[in-house]
């Protein structure tokens, strides 16, 4: 067989590939706009399981636990709504991470049939330090929200500055560079958040935060 | 005493306009979940997220996805979905922090066509190699790859997704099939023995 034969091949088989079955169906439930969508409580037994799994975070199984306990009491996370600090939901957030899934097949059943392991109610404060880089500059991203969120533009800046020291190159540049413009904005520096969002404009013209940020690159 | 009698009509009507909001965003989410929802799963596992992990990490791009709607514009929802899914990808590999090794062996036994007596496994062991193969290449010239050739998108829509000129879509996606030829076939010398 010829190397572009073989490679033919390849692609098509990966053409192919289709997720497994039941996925849709699934994806819906577990974003709570299925028609056989789960309780809350299973979603956020498996939200916190994922998020664990994600960040690397077992030493805090404890706290994070309680958030999904939290949303829990709440009657569940939906989309929009900020599980991982709840002291501070905010439903337009896009950027913090957000693992919240279902964590195989049978998570959602193995989550309810677990409510013991999980306390009705509880806030988690601060972010846990992660494990690798990449999920590193994720809690940096999200310090900067949350402190931006809280009204803390000086921390929010000081977040965001630690995460250009720290990560010059790092994958959630755009996420920052969007951050940062507001940051600006909720700490009165006008020119600068006006320098910064014409320069978000050029950087990322089709980002999905430009509407947001572009109103700020208006003369 | 008017705002009195008037405010329960008020309230009323605010919850019909807020329930519709939010049916509207429901709907929404349900038709990219429809729309999008395997093209994501393939985009995450040919950017190199484990199979054992493609569900979750397709569920994580969904959240995001459901959580920006607002500042999603209308018609980019596809766009976005692949910019996140670019993004939870590279997390899910730096997380890994290792890749899977080369199966040269599968190469020789690729069948011909893609009809044969145990096709699914063979598809699977195909696509097996397709990653360890994308694996071995450069983000920038694999995400355009696996776009064109894969999801078959447009080299447009390829350039307005990755915020790139065409000219330079058409140039890494030449330089992909080149380098993904080359990688193929030295794969196969590896495993023949033969002149490299």
């Amino acid at each position: 067989m010829s190397p572009a034969s073989r490679v033919a091949a390849l692609l098509r088989a990966g053409r192919a590939e289709r997720p497994p079955e039941g996925n849709e169906e699934h994806l819906l439930t577990a974003l709570g706009v299925g028609a056989g969508a789960v309780s809350g409580f299973s979603l956020a037994g498996a939200a916190v399981r994922t998020w664990l799994r994600w960040m690397g975070l077992g030493l805090l199984l404890g706290a994070v636990s309680m958030t999904g306990a939290w949303a829990i009491g709440e009657g569940g996370p939906r989309p929009g709504e900020d599980i991982a600090s709840p002291g501070t939901a905010d439903r337009e957030d896009p950027f913090a991470p957000r693992p919240v899934t279902l964590e195989g097949r049978a998570s959602v059943e193995r989550a309810a049939a677990t409510p013991h392991l999980l306390p009705t109610r509880a806030l988690v404060t601060s972010s846990p330090i992660a494990a690798g880089p990449a999920d590193h500059e994720l809690v940096l991203i999200r310090d900067a929200r949350l402190a931006l969120q809280r009204g803390d533009a000086g921390a929010a800046l000081w977040g965001l500055d630690e995460h250009a020291r720290a990560f010059p190159r790092g994958v959630f540049q755009e996420e920052a560079s969007a951050l940062r413009v507001e940051a600006l904005v909720a700490a009165g520096r006008r020119d600068e958040a006006h320098r910064a969002a014409v320069a978000f404009d050029a950087a990322y013209p089709h980002s999905p935060y430009g509407p947001r940020i572009r109103r700020y690159a208006d003369p | 005493m008017a705002i009195l009698v008037t405010r329960p009509g008020a309230m009323a009507a605010l919850a019909v306009v807020g329930g519709a909001a939010e049916a509207s965003r429901d709907a929404r989410v349900r038709r990219a979940v429809k729309e999008h929802h395997a093209l994501v799963y393939r985009l995450l596992r040919r950017m190199g997220v484990p199979e054992r992990d493609a569900e979750d990490a397709q569920q994580h791009v969904f959240w995001v996805f459901a959580r920006s709607l607002d500042r999603i514009e209308t018609g980019r929802d596809r766009a976005f979905l692949f910019g996140v899914a670019v993004r939870v990808a590279q997390t899910a590999r730096r997380r890994l922090g290792r890749t899977e090794p080369v199966d040269d062996g599968a190469l020789e036994n690729l069948p011909a066509t893609a009809v044969c007596v145990d096709e699914q496994l063979d598809d699977r062991r195909a696509r097996a190699l397709l990653d360890a193969l994308l694996e071995r290449m450069p983000e920038d010239l694999r995400v355009v790859i696996v776009l064109h050739d894969l999801e078959e998108w447009t080299m447009r829509d390829i350039a307005v997704a990755l915020s790139i000129p065409s000219g330079t879509v058409a140039s890494r996606l030449r330089r992909a099939r080149e380098l993904l030829e080359r990688l193929a076939r030295d794969a196969s010398r590896d495993r023949t023995g033969g002149p490299r």
